[in-house]
Formats: C-alpha cells, sequence, structure tokens
C-alpha cells in the first residue's frame, strides 16, 4: 500500500484501533501527513455537505407500479441454467493439463535452476546488481514496487521523513518505542 | 404442559441468500421480496448515472430482470445486492455507451445535475460546481467516489460490484478523492469562491425581492 493509501485507510475507519491510535500519534509530529489527511477528510466532507437532493420519486405509489411492471415481466422470464457442463468441462481439461503437464514442468524447473546457477557463476552478478539492473530498465515497474508499503515500511517512511517537529533524540526514542513494539 | 409453537419464518425476515434459495426452488413470487428491499437504493444509484427517472426505471427493470434470469450463476460469494448492483452499473454504463456512441469516451458522459431549490442558492452553485468535477473523473473512479461518499458501502462491496480486487476499489476511490481537491484547489480558496458566488447570488435575489 502506498503512504497516501494508508491514510485513506485513516480516514475511511478501515483501520483497527491499535493502529489507528499509533497512526494518530505520527500525525502530531508530521505535517505533511496532516495535510494529506485534512484534504482525504475535507473532501469528502464537502461532498456530502454538498450532496445532490434526491431526484427520484419518494411516492409508494410509484414504487408499487415499479415493483408490478418488474414482477410481471418476471413472470415471463426463464431462470438460464447455471452454465454447469461448461465448467466440469473447464475443470476436466484443467486436471488433464495439470497432470500431462506437471512432469515436463518438473523437468524444466530442474533445467532452468541449473542454467540459473551456472550463468549467475560466470557472469558473477550479485543479486543486488541484478536488482539495479531491472530497475534500470524498467523504471516504471520499479517505483509502482517501491510504491508499496507494509505496515512497518510506512511506520519507517512517516519517522524517517516527516518528523518535521522532532528533534533527532526524540525521534529516536520514538523509533526505538516502535521497534520494541513489533 | 404448553406446547410450543414453531411457526415457520417469514418472507420478511429471512435474508437475501435464502429468498434467492426460494426463488430458485421454484417460488417465483418469492423474488417480490427481492424487489422491494432494493428497488428504491438502485433507483437511486441509477439516477445518479443517468440523466433523468425514465432511463433509471429503465435500468431498475432491466437489471431485476437480468439478476432474475442468472439467478442459477448467483454464486453467493457477494452479497445479492452487491451482485445486482453490478449488474445496475453494467447496465447503465452500456446504455450511457449507447446514448454516446458518437462520443470518443464514455468518460465524458455526466451524471445527473438536479435541479437545484431556489432557497438554497450558494448550496447549489457549491454543488454544481463539485458535480463538473465529478463528471470529468474516468468512469471507475466515479463509481467508486458515488458507492463509497453517497451510497455508504464499504470498499469490500465496491470491490465486489466493480468486479476488481479490494485495494484497486481503494485506489479508484482514493484517485477520485485526491484529484478533486486538485481541482479544487485550482480555485485557489472555495471558501473564499464560495463567498463570492452566495454574495452574488444574495444579491440577485435581494434585487429580485426588491423588484418584485
Amino acid at each position: 500500500m502506498s503512504r497516501e493509501s494508508w491514510w485513506l485507510d485513516y480516514v475511511e475507519g478501515e483501520l483497527d484501533p491499535a493502529t489507528r491510535a499509533e497512526m494518530k500519534a505520527l500525525l502530531r509530529h508530521s505535517k505533511a501527513d496532516r495535510e494529506v489527511v485534512e484534504a482525504l477528510s475535507s473532501t469528502k466532507e464537502l461532498l456530502k455537505e454538498h450532496e445532490p437532493p434526491a431526484t427520484e420519486p419518494a411516492d409508494d405509489l410509484f414504487f408499487d407500479a415499479l415493483h408490478d411492471k418488474i414482477m410481471a415481466a418476471v413472470e415471463e422470464t426463464v431462470v438460464k441454467p447455471a452454465p454447469r457442463a461448461a465448467t466440469q468441462r473447464l475443470k476436466k481439461n484443467k486436471r488433464l493439463l495439470i497432470s500431462s503437464g506437471g512432469v515436463a514442468a518438473f523437468a524444466m524447473l530442474l533445467l532452468s535452476v541449473c542454467f540459473l546457477s551456472t550463468s549467475s557463476q560466470q557472469t558473477g552478478l550479485s543479486s543486488t546488481n541484478q536488482i539495479l539492473q531491472a530497475a534500470l530498465q524498467s523504471p516504471d515497474e520499479s517505483l509502482r514496487v517501491l510504491g508499496v508499503q507494509s505496515q512497518n515500511d510506512f511506520f519507517v517512511d512517516v519517522a524517517g521523513t516527516s518528523f518535521d517537529d522532532l528533534n533527532i533524540m526524540q525521534l529516536q526514542g520514538l523509533l526505538k518505542t516502535k521497534t520494541r513494539v513489533r | 404442559m404448553a406446547e410450543i409453537v414453531v411457526t415457520p419464518k417469514g418472507l420478511n425476515e429471512m435474508s437475501d441468500l435464502e429468498v434467492v434459495n426460494l426463488v430458485r426452488g421454484g417460488d417465483r413470487k418469492a423474488f417480490s421480496i427481492l424487489v422491494k428491499r432494493h428497488q428504491k437504493g438502485l433507483l437511486r444509484l441509477s439516477v445518479r448515472f443517468m440523466k433523468d427517472v425514465d432511463a433509471a426505471e429503465d435500468i431498475v427493470q432491466e437489471a431485476f430482470i437480468k439478476a432474475y434470469e442468472r439467478l442459477a450463476s448467483f454464486e453467493a460469494r457477494a452479497s445479492f445486492k452487491s451482485w445486482l448492483y453490478q449488474i445496475a452499473i453494467n447496465t447503465a454504463k452500456n446504455k450511457l455507451r449507447d446514448r454516446f456512441e458518437n462520443m470518443a469516451d464514455i468518460d465524458n458522459v455526466h451524471l445527473a445535475v438536479p435541479a437545484r431549490a431556489e432557497t438554497d442558492l450558494l448550496h447549489g452553485a457549491i454543488a454544481t460546481l463539485l458535480q463538473q468535477h465529478i463528471d470529468q473523473l474516468p468512469f471507475r473512479q466515479r463509481t467508486a467516489l458515488v458507492l463509497r461518499v453517497y451510497e455508504d458501502l464499504s470498499f469490500k462491496e465496491i470491490a465486489e460490484i466493480m468486479e476488481c480486487p479490494y485495494d484497486t476499489a481503494k485506489a479508484n476511490y482514493r484517485h477520485a478523492l485526491m484529484r478533486l481537491r486538485e481541482e479544487l484547489q485550482s480555485h485557489q480558496d472555495l471558501k473564499q469562491w464560495t463567498e463570492e458566488v452566495g454574495g452574488f447570488f444574495m444579491e440577485m435575489q435581494k434585487t429580485a425581492e426588491v423588484d418584485a
């Protein structure tokens, strides 16, 4: 989840009480995050406050008539059978594919592992270098992956970049507390 | 000794799924309960996507008939309500596409902008401004926004209706909200803007009253 997504969860009440309390504490120290929360909640409030009025009919007569029209159409409608045959055929094909392909796939896997192991030794590339190369080749994908944060990443990120009101000693103390909690 | 009388559960007390199972079992009339339960909400939702009540009424009818037809395929992975809303939104989207087939993008289709009460000019002016910006949102973002803000649905329900993962539903909603925020910020200060617009309308109203 992105950082904004975490704050959206906060605004929308999608968090468990403990996480919410922790995030509330973080907010006190981060002006940037307070602004994000304010932006999300005030926009939602504005939308709710100025919701377009209901234009659909509210009288029972209208809905009685609508109900009757629907039920009259339903009387002439037949429930289509669930496409079970297709599903079963699909499952059968899938089973066949798995069983026949299983042996071949295992053999391919073994060959791939052998090949990768050999080529890695030959080129001498460390996994870090491989990651860096992949990132250079596809920066968009790397940014997308980097934008995904776990809950722990989120707290570290906020602590690292947004504690504009804290001095370094306070920040270290807070991080120690967070580490102990984990 | 008093005899314990067990009364069968009334149709009205049954859950949607229980009623669905009754209908699947051949009790066609039980479908009436589902229509009564959901027709108002479905009409309200459809009005938000269509321009007029007549078109919205057609969507509601079509959605219920499609739901009845496909009832055997309903696997109860989502609630009946979510499934029904999903059918209605897809039907509305197709109708809008047909209606505006000459337009390059369905995203250009506007949500209904209802007429405002004359006495509520300021409220109406802000609502119109907001509506204009909502109209600019891509269909999926708009759908997530409408379902969350105006229908108060959970992200789980929204994901079911939009047939997408939970996080995607949330991302669509978040993007819609942030985009609206940016658009509104382009008005520099909405509060100041509303005061200006409100002042203008109030002045117009006063002038009209004096003239009268």
